[in-house]
């Protein structure tokens, strides 16, 4: 085997021994790199800000262990800019989990003086999809009888603003994927479609491709995708955090992914030609 | 028969009807109807839930059964058990289940999700080969999409960030559009035949 052939056929363990280290040592020691703003982040921002003070927003959080690295960031970090405009915040969850990572991501507004039941609620999970989401956009308290804390929801002073999704001036899915819960594509017909609520969604890297349509056709007012939408938003909301973090990591193994790549197929070309000589 | 077959049909027929009828057009009765199935279908999703529940413990009892050295169905069971009764007794709020879906749900979930990141690294090295023309363009797509994601990228190659937009919003898009309104003519199609009765499988049928 020759030299062309060793870099074609390189063991994977030493792959995953360099992956290792191309995550590790950017967590433990971050690299700085920083990250420029993209214009589909910078719109999400400004969709927000343009919201009224005091306003309202409905938040699904909608995904499960695994996806939170990608997920509690962006929410984190669009929460500061809710929490800095006073904005009323309700968060679902269609996976159980979701409920807790919301419990956990809503703390943040306490830092603004929020209180709960009165400026924000956790409803905590439902079952049923698509069609349970449509049920609480015609009636919230109907499908919530009790929140995530075990409260009778008829008694906490910011359900009893609202009567249906057409009370809130923004609905927020963070999303990975259709898969045992609402996807960003019921999120489109029942918040846009059916109530004309303007809708953002933060998913997961590899969301971003289908749900970019949404965005272009207008009924999606902005799009947070994936770990590096998440270190954008805390560049706006000026609260570097784990997302501005984990972007050193990810840059890395990307990199050094492209690098295999590139040596593969690199030396494919150079056994070729150097077969090719001899023959 | 008519309880296995007719029935279910009329009623998912009613209620299909009725649901999109509320859905395009405001006639206050239907919309009154269509609400109550749709709070009826969260409470029978409820009942889905615990059916699941149910499967799974009666799936992993037998296999413990045919095996009782199956340390994973073991494990299963063990942890469902004990996440429903803390869950149940102390509160889904209380610091033991919390503790439990911080401590052992989470980083368990983050783990087996991290695992990608090195296998799905070793198959691009050894498939993304330009063999011919086409594998060349997903190849070369590829890498300049990895690499526009990151800061690292277009700090090396400045070009990646705007190529990477330009194909995200364009190529991506275009094809996109296809497959979501294809998908979307297909579920239109298999709803009504569910509303009109046809589609038999829905109801456990051939």
């Amino acid at each position: 085997m020759d030299i062309f052939e060793k870099l074609q056929n390189i063991d994977k363990r030493v792959f995953y021994l360099l992956m290792a280290l191309a995550i590790a040592i950017p967590t433990i020691s971050p690299l700085g790199l920083g990250v420029d703003v993209t214009p589909g982040v910078q719109s999400t921002y400004d969709f927000v800000a343009s919201l009224p003070d005091g306003g309202r927003a409905v938040i699904g959080f909608d995904y499960e262990p695994g996806d939170e690295i990608d997920l509690n960031p962006q929410a984190k970090a669009i929460l500061h800019q809710l929490g800095s405009k006073k904005i009323k915040v309700v968060a679902i969850a269609s996976f159980p989990a979701g409920a807790m990572f919301a419990e956990q991501c809503l703390a943040i507004l306490e830092e603004y003086g929020y209180e709960y039941g009165k400026d924000y609620v956790n409803l905590g999970h439902y079952a049923g999809g698509e069609a349970t989401l449509a049920a609480f956009a015609q009636n919230p308290t109907a499908i919530f009888a009790k929140d995530w804390r075990g409260n009778a929801t008829s008694s906490l002073p910011i359900m009893q603003e609202i009567k249906s999704m057409s009370d809130f001036d923004m609905a927020m899915t963070l999303n990975d994927g259709p898969t045992g819960g609402t996807g960003t594509h019921e999120w489109v017909r029942q918040a846009v479609m059916a109530h004309n609520v303007p809708l953002i969604m933060g998913v997961t890297g590899v969301l971003a491709a289908s749900n970019q349509t949404y965005v272009q056709s207008g009924q999606c007012k902005g799009l947070l995708a994936g770990l590096r939408a998440a270190a954008e938003y805390e560049q706006l909301v000026n609260k570097l955090a784990e997302g501005t973090v984990g972007m050193d990591a990810q840059s890395m193994a990307h990199l050094l992914i492209v690098i295999f790549v590139v040596l593969g197929n690199a030396a494919m070309f150079l056994s070729k030609k150097v077969k090719g000589g001899a023959a | 028969m008519f309880l296995r077959k007719t029935l279910p049909t009329i009623i998912a027929g009613v209620c299909g009807v009725v649901v999109v009828i509320a859905y395009f057009f405001s006639i206050p009765p239907v919309q009154t109807l269509a609400s109550h199935i749709l709070k009826w279908q969260s409470v029978i999703a409820v009942f889905a839930l615990g059916l699941g529940g149910v499967n799974i413990v009666r799936l992993h009892t037998k296999n413990l059964q045919r095996d009782p050295k199956n340390i994973y169905s073991l494990a299963l069971l063990i942890t469902f058990v004990v996440t429903i009764v803390v869950g149940l007794a102390m509160g889904q709020t209380s610091p033991a289940y919390t503790f439990i879906f911080d401590y052992i749900n989470v980083p368990t979930g983050s783990a087996i999700f991290s695992l990608l990141a090195f296998y799905i690294g070793t198959a691009a090295y050894r498939a993304f080969r330009a063999k011919n023309a086409e594998a060349a363009i997903l190849l070369i797509t590829g890498c300049i999409v990895m690499l526009g994601r990151v800061p690292i990228g277009a700090k090396i190659l400045p070009f990646t960030a705007p190529a990477t937009d330009w194909i995200m919003s364009v190529l991506n898009v275009g094809g996109q559009r296809g497959v979501m309104i294809a998908g979307a003519i297909g579920f239109i199609a298999v709803s009504l035949r569910i509303i009109v009765g046809l589609e038999r499988r829905a109801y456990g049928g051939e």
